[in-house]
């Protein structure tokens, strides 16, 4: 029987009949490209927004939250490694369409249905008939993802994905080609496009000790946000916990967290938080004219709150996002 | 070395407490109300990352 090409991301897995793709979750099946997760998430939660993360898109909302299990990606510290290294068949599945979804986020008064812990890239399908579901019922959809995916699949995702939270895990190809065994410049062009397309986006670098945690990262990082995306669009730097294959490793410093938030705010970039470090000042959102705190948090917790519509209670300058 | 013979009385009553705990402990499971999530499961269901 004739090979099967998928052309969801640029893996382009060539699938004889049986076999299945390089994220676990697709299949020829019969000389039919099969997802094997439709309606089958595997992790299912009520999340603060925050948790995404997303600081600036409707602050301290819940978001019904979605996974399931595979990845095209193969990050060797994936913190979620249990649902995203395995086949749908090893992980514990529920049974959830798109519209039980919908009624179950409205049901928990959930703003947005976020699809996350894996990447929703692999389970398209269900992510897009869900989303589009969520439209009709009032909710906005949020992805958290590593943006390895084809132009096509994401012109068609940036119709109905209203924010999403990408991850550029480094800025080389070399550090991608170790670590997520992917490719760069896929993650760069998504980002981009999702951000002219008008998606609301956020940025997470998660810093590993001796990957991507040098001065020369932070600012080749920072040059390219500035350069293709602009100094408004919020960048995560998230600590590194011991995980899946990267046990060995210590946890990111928190002097290396200071030290890129630091390298981002002398780039001119404006949002620049610190994650996974509860306490630390970089948990707080600062109004870039007036450096006063307009949102006080402690790890997702908010604690003060100085935002008036969308500006700065104390010099009315306009912080970017979606607050109400 | 054991210096006493057991007794036929104490043999059968061995016996029956160990037959009494093999058959008590599946039955045990069945009224146990906590849910079959394993604690490994437990786990990565509570803490996932984003
Ligand atoms: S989505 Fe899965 S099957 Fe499709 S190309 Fe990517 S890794 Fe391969």
């Amino acid at each position: 029987m004739s090979k099967v090409k998928c052309l969801l991301c640029p893996r382009g897995c060539e699938l004889g009949s049986g076999d299945r793709g390089d994220c676990l979750a697709r299949m020829n099946v019969g000389g039919k490209l099969q997802t094997l997760v439709y309606g089958k998430p595997c992790a299912v939660h009520v999340d603060p927004i925050e948790k995404k993360p997303l600081f600036h898109y409707l602050p301290s909302s819940s978001s019904f939250s979605i996974a399931t299990a595979g990845c095209n990606l193969h990050c060797m510290y994936c913190q979620n490694w249990e649902i995203s290294q395995r086949e749908p068949e090893n992980t514990r599945n529920i049974d959830l369409q798109p519209q039980e979804v919908v009624n179950q986020a409205i049901a928990a008064k959930c703003r947005t249905i976020a699809y996350t812990y894996s990447d929703p890239v692999i389970f398209f399908e269900y992510a897009a008939d869900t989303g589009r579901l969520a439209h009709k019922n009032n909710l906005l959809n949020v992805w958290v993802t590593a943006g390895y995916i084809n132009p096509g699949p994401l012109k068609e995702a940036v119709s109905f994905v209203d924010a999403a939270n990408i991850d550029l895990k480094g800025i080389t190809e070399k550090f991608y080609e170790t670590v997520p065994k992917g490719t760069l410049k896929p993650v760069l062009d998504t980002i981009v496009t999702m951000k002219r397309e008008g998606v609301w986006v956020e940025l997470t670098n998660l810093v590993v000790p001796t990957y991507n945690d040098t001065k020369e990262d932070f600012l080749r990082l920072c040059d390219w946000i500035v350069e293709n995306v602009g100094v408004e669009v919020p960048l995560h730097f998230s600590r590194f916990w011991p995980m899946y294959q990267l046990k060995n490793l210590p946890p990111t410093p928190e002097e290396t967290l200071t030290l890129a938030r630091d390298i981002a705010i002398s780039k001119g970039i404006h949002y620049t938080y610190v994650g996974n470090v509860p306490g630390h000042k970089g948990n707080n959102t600062y109004c870039p004219m007036c450096k006063n705190i307009v949102i006080a948090r402690r790890g997702y917790m908010i604690l003060e709150y100085n935002i008036v519509e969308d500006k700065c209670k104390f010099c009315n300058h306009t912080i970017p996002g979606k607050w109400q | 070395m054991l210096k006493r013979k057991i007794t036929r009385g104490e043999f059968l009553k061995t016996g029956f407490l160990g037959a009494l705990a093999f058959l008590a402990l599946p039955l045990l499971r069945i009224f146990n109300n906590r849910s079959n999530v394993s604690q490994k499961d437990a786990r990565y269901y509570k803490n996932l990352a984003g």
